[in-house]
C-alpha cells in the first residue's frame, strides 16, 4: 500500500533554487527603499569613433560601453551588434556573445521552468546532468576557491544527488567564506533543516551580521525556532521591521508568513491573520505556499482565499495544492512537475505527483515520478515503498521485489513500516501466495488500529479486499464485511474514496460473474 | 558648437607658428577629447596634433543640474585644465617618463570676432592612431606586438605612478600608435598628488564606462594612493582584456553578474555585492581565459587579468606586492612577465617562420 508524506504543518524554510533563479525572483534585491544613483552616462562619443572607423575593435568598444550602461537598446548598438556578427571570422568569442545578447537579448532559460509540462518528466533532472555539473564546479572552484556562490551550488548539486555529507561540507565552506550573505545563508538554512540539522541552520542565522536588520533572515531565523518547537527571541524585532516603512512589501512577505504561522500555532488568529495579509501584498512563492497550507488546513476559514495573488512567480508548490483541492489534477501534476523541477531535492512534490498520477491511473507515470524522487532520495522507505506498490499492481511482481528488497529496516517508521508489510502482502498475492499474503495484510491492519490510524486503516483494509476479490478467496465477505463498517468515508481523502469506489465496483462484477 | 573660437582654428598660422592643417573631428563629448577640439598641425615639415580648449563645454557644465556658475568661474577651471596638463607635461619629463604622449609645445591664439576670443592650446606629437585601428582578434600572429603594446603601456603607467601620477583614465582610444611603440595619451584627467588641480579632490577623474567595479557601487578606498592607483591596475588588467577578448572588463563582468545587481540598479552596499561580485569575476575571467587558444598565454594572461582586475581594490595587484611590504599596486612583476610573455611570442613567430 502507498504511504503518504503529508505534511502535517509547513513552515517559510527559505526556498533554494540556482543563484540565478534566486536572483531573478528579486529575494536578493537590497530590503530597504532606498535608490541607487549611478547615472546613464554618453555613449555618443562611441558611436561617434565607430561610425568614423567602421572596425571590429571601434564596434566592440560601444558595445562594451553600451552595455556598462545598459543602453543596448540603442539603434546603432544593435547596428555595431550586427557589424560584430558580420565578421564572424574576425572576432572572439566574448564579442561574438555579447553581440548576440544585443540583438537577441539575454538568455531566456530562466523561465524554461515555466514552460515544463508533465510529459516532460522524464527528461528534466538527471543524475548524469548533476554529475557533469558537479565536475564543471569542481574545476571552477580550483581556480575560484574564495567563490562562495559556486561552493552553494555544489553544495545543491550534492542534495540534489543526495550526498548529504558532502552538501553540508561544501555548505559550510560557503558559509566560511560569506558568513553575512543573504543567499549564503538562506541556502545554508534550508539545506540543514533539509536534513534535520536545525542547530546548525539556527548558528548560521545567529552569527549573520545582517540577522537583525534583514527581514530574508529574519524569517528564516523565527521558522527555524518553530521547527524547533520554539519562539524565536527576534519576533519583536520581525515585527517592528513589517510594522515600519523602511522595508519594501515584497522583502517582509516570508517574515510576515513565518510570524503569521507563529501566531497561528499559539491560537492567536486575529493576529495572525493580521500577518498573513500583510505577507499578501506583495507574496512570493514561498508565502503563498504558506498561506495555500493554511488554507487547506483545520484553519481553512482564516479568511477569504480569493484575495491570494497566485501569478506569484515560481509559485508552483501553491499552485499545485490550490489546483488539487479544486480537483484540476491534470493542471495540478503539471505543478507538481515544475515544482520538482524548481527543487529538485525536495520530496514533497515527488509524492505529490506520483499521488496524483496514481489518482488518474496512471501508474506507469506514478512510478517515474517515484524514480526521480530516488536521485535525491535514493534510500528513502516511502519512496521504494511505493515504486514496488504501484510495480506490484501492474504485475511487474520482479520489479517490485526489487525495490521492497531495497528498503533498509533501520530507517523505517511505525506507519511507514504498516506500508511496506501491507505492499508485501500485494506482491505476495499477486504471486498466488494468498496465504502469506492475507497474513501480512491483516497484521498491517491491525497495527493501524493498534496505532488508532482511522485513514490508514481503512486504506490497508480496502487494499487487502481488492485483493481477496481478485483472488476470488474465501474472505472476501470477511473483507467486505470491514469495508461496510467505514464510517464517514465522505470525509477520507480523495485517495481513500476513489479506492473505495474501486473495490465496491470490483465488488459488484465480482457477484454478477458469480451468478 | 561651431560658433566658438576654438573650433575656427583651421587655415591659421599660430603665433608660435604652427600651421592648423585640419580639424579631427570628434563627437561632442568625444572619448579622449574631453572640453577639447583637436587639429592637425604642422611646423618645419612635421605633423603635430594640436588640442584647443574649447569654452562652451565648460558653459554647459556650468548649468548642469541647475547649478549657475559665473563666466569667470568657468573661464578659471578652463585655464586650470590647461595650466595643470601642461605642469603634468613638464612633471613628467622632469621624471623621466617615456611611454606617455607630451605636450611639445602650447600657446594661446586669440581668434577675432569672438564673444570669447581666447583660445589656449596644447601641441602633442601626431600618433598614427589609437590602439583600436590596429588591434585584430584573428590572427595569433598579433600576439608579440599586442604583448609589446601592453607591456609599453604598462611601463608608461609604471613610470607615471613614479612620478605620484595616477592616469585614471585608461583605455583603447587613449593608448597612442607611433610607429612601433605604444604611449599612453590624454594626460587631461589624471590626478597627481604633487600639483595642485581640481581633480585631485575627486574619487575618480575618468570614463565611467571604464571604472572599476568599487567606484561603480559607491564605494571607495578614503587613501589616495591605493585609492587611484588600484583603479590604474584595473585598468591596464581591462585593457589585457581588450587586446585579448575584444571587450572591456567591465562588460566582461557584466555580462556575469545578473541584472538585479547591475550597478545602476543595485540598492545595497559593496560589501553586501562581494560575493556576487566574485561570483561573476570567476565566470569573466574563464571567459577571457577561451578567448586565448595557447594554453601557456592562456595561463599567464588569465592569471594577470585576475590579479590586476580583482573586484576588491584592497586585493588587486601581484600577491607577493600585497603580502609584502611597500606598494601593494606596484606594476613591476605585470611589466616582467609581459615581456618575458612577449618575448616567447616573437620566438613563436621565428618558429613558424622558419
Amino acid at each position: 500500500m502507498a504511504a503518504i508524506n503529508e505534511e502535517k504543518e509547513r513552515r517559510v524554510i527559505p526556498n533554494w533554487r540556482s543563484f540565478a533563479t534566486t536572483a531573478s525572483l528579486g529575494e536578493l534585491n537590497a530590503s530597504t527603499l532606498k535608490n541607487s544613483y549611478i547615472p546613464i552616462l554618453s555613449i555618443d562619443s562611441y558611436i561617434h569613433d565607430f561610425k568614423n572607423n567602421p572596425s571590429v575593435p571601434f564596434a566592440a568598444d560601444l558595445l562594451s560601453a553600451a552595455l556598462v550602461n545598459g543602453l543596448t537598446d540603442d539603434k546603432n548598438v544593435e547596428g555595431a551588434a550586427r557589424f560584430l556578427m558580420n565578421h564572424k571570422h574576425e572576432i572572439t568569442t566574448s564579442q561574438e556573445e555579447l553581440a548576440n545578447r544585443i540583438i537577441n537579448g539575454p538568455s531566456a532559460s530562466l523561465n524554461v521552468i515555466e514552460k515544463i509540462t508533465i510529459k516532460q518528466l522524464n527528461d528534466c533532472i538527471s543524475n548524469k546532468d548533476y554529475i557533469n555539473r558537479i565536475r564543471e564546479l569542481k574545476l571552477h572552484l580550483n581556480n575560484f576557491p574564495y567563490n562562495s556562490i559556486a561552493w552553494v551550488e555544489l553544495s545543491r548539486c550534492y542534495s540534489i544527488l543526495g550526498q548529504e555529507r558532502k552538501a553540508i561540507q561544501t555548505m559550510k565552506y560557503a558559509v566560511q567564506l560569506s558568513p553575512n550573505n543573504r543567499f549564503v545563508t538562506r541556502s545554508a538554512t534550508r539545506l540543514f533543516t533539509h536534513f534535520g540539522e536545525f542547530d546548525l541552520a539556527q548558528y548560521v542565522l545567529r552569527h549573520c551580521d545582517m540577522l537583525r536588520k534583514d527581514p530574508w533572515l529574519l524569517s528564516a531565523e523565527v521558522s527555524v525556532n518553530t521547527l524547533k518547537g520554539k519562539v524565536s527571541s527576534l519576533l519583536k524585532r520581525g515585527i517592528e521591521i513589517i510594522d515600519s516603512d523602511n522595508y519594501s512589501p515584497f522583502s517582509t512577505t516570508e517574515l510576515a508568513a513565518s510570524i503569521a504561522t507563529v501566531h497561528l500555532l499559539a491560537g492567536d488568529r486575529k493576529k495572525s491573520k493580521k500577518m498573513f495579509t500583510k505577507s499578501l501584498i506583495s507574496p512570493n512563492d514561498n508565502s503563498i505556499a504558506q498561506i495555500e497550507w493554511v488554507l487547506n488546513s483545520k484553519d481553512k476559514n482564516l479568511f477569504d482565499k480569493s484575495v491570494i495573488n497566485i501569478e506569484t512567480r515560481h509559485n508552483y508548490e501553491a499552485m499545485a495544492i490550490n489546483n488539487f483541492y479544486n480537483n484540476n489534477l491534470i493542471e495540478a501534476m503539471d505543478n507538481a512537475c515544475q515544482w520538482f523541477c524548481d527543487m529538485p531535492f525536495s520530496k514533497r512534490p515527488v509524492m505529490m505527483g506520483s499521488y496524483i498520477a496514481d489518482l488518474l491511473n496512471n501508474k506507469n507515470l506514478a512510478i517515474t515520478f517515484l524514480e526521480k524522487g530516488l536521485i535525491s532520495n535514493s534510500n528513502d522507505c516511502q519512496l521504494l515503498n511505493n515504486i514496488a506498490y504501484y510495480h506490484a499492481l501492474e504485475n511487474n511482481l520482479d520489479e517490485a521485489i526489487k525495490y521492497i528488497e531495497r528498503i533498509d529496516n533501520k530507517l523505517v517508521d511505525d506507519i511507514d513500516g504498516i506500508c511496506i508489510t501491507a505492499t508485501k502482502g500485494l506482491i505476495k498475492f499477486r504471486e498466488k501466495d494468498f496465504e502469506k499474503g492475507r497474513e501480512l495484510y491483516l497484521s498491517a491492519i491491525e497495527s493501524t488500529a493498534v496505532l488508532r490510524n482511522k485513514e490508514l486503516n481503512y486504506k490497508a483494509i480496502l487494499n487487502y479486499a481488492r485483493e481477496e476479490i481478485m483472488a476470488k478467496s474465501d474472505f472476501i465477505e470477511p473483507a467486505m464485511n470491514l469495508i461496510n463498517e467505514m464510517k464517514e468515508i465522505e470525509n477520507m481523502s480523495i485517495g481513500i474514496k476513489k479506492l473505495h469506489t474501486e473495490v465496491i465496483e470490483l465488488y459488484r462484477k465480482y457477484k454478477a460473474s458469480n451468478m | 558648437m561651431i560658433d566658438s573660437a576654438a573650433n575656427n582654428l583651421q587655415g591659421r598660422t599660430l603665433s608660435n607658428g604652427w600651421k592648423v592643417i585640419e580639424k579631427i573631428t570628434k563627437a561632442d563629448n568625444a572619448t579622449g577629447s574631453f572640453f577639447s577640439i583637436c587639429y592637425k598641425v604642422e611646423k618645419d615639415n612635421k605633423t603635430c596634433f594640436l588640442k584647443a580648449f574649447n569654452f562652451t563645454p565648460f558653459f554647459q557644465v556650468s548649468t548642469q543640474n541647475g547649478e549657475k556658475r559665473s563666466v569667470t568661474d568657468v573661464m578659471g577651471d578652463m585655464i586650470d585644465a590647461y595650466k595643470y596638463e601642461r605642469q603634468l607635461s613638464e612633471h613628467c619629463k622632469t621624471g623621466h617618463v617615456t611611454k606617455v604622449a607630451f605636450v611639445i609645445d602650447s600657446g594661446e591664439e586669440i581668434v577675432p570676432n569672438f564673444s570669447i576670443n581666447l583660445v589656449p592650446y596644447l601641441i602633442f606629437e601626431l600618433a598614427d592612431g589609437d590602439v583600436r585601428q590596429k588591434l585584430s582578434f584573428s590572427k595569433e600572429l598579433d600576439f608579440a606586438w599586442k604583448l609589446k603594446s601592453l607591456h609599453d603601456v604598462a611601463v608608461g603607467l609604471q613610470q607615471l605612478h613614479g612620478v605620484n601620477i595616477s592616469h585614471q583614465d585608461l583605455k583603447p582610444s587613449n593608448i597612442l600608435l607611433f610607429d612601433k611603440e605604444s604611449k599612453i595619451g590624454d594626460l587631461g584627467r589624471s590626478m597627481c598628488k604633487d600639483i595642485e588641480s581640481q581633480y585631485n579632490n575627486q574619487i575618480y577623474t575618468g570614463d565611467l564606462n571604464y571604472a572599476p567595479p568599487e567606484l561603480m557601487y559607491r564605494y571607495y578606498e578614503k587613501e589616495w594612493e591605493k585609492r587611484v592607483f588600484a583603479t590604474d591596475c584595473y585598468l591596464l588588467g581591462s585593457m589585457v582584456v581588450f587586446y585579448f577578448a575584444g571587450i572591456s572588463m567591465s562588460a566582461l563582468l557584466l555580462k556575469h553578474i545578473p541584472d538585479e545587481f547591475r550597478w545602476e540598479r543595485y540598492g545595497g552596499t559593496f560589501e553586501e555585492v562581494k560575493p556576487y561580485l566574485i561570483a561573476a569575476f570567476g565566470d569573466a575571467i574563464t571567459e577571457f581565459a577561451n578567448c586565448i587558444e595557447s594554453e601557456y598565454f592562456r595561463i599567464e594572461l588569465k592569471q594577470i587579468v585576475e590579479y590586476l582586475c580583482f573586484p576588491f581594490p584592497e586585493k588587486r595587484g601581484h600577491p607577493k606586492n600585497i603580502s609584502s611590504l611597500g606598494n601593494s599596486y606596484s606594476l613591476e612583476r605585470f611589466i616582467t612577465k609581459l615581456e618575458l610573455l612577449r618575448r616567447k611570442a616573437e620566438l613563436k613567430i621565428k618558429t613558424w617562420q622558419q
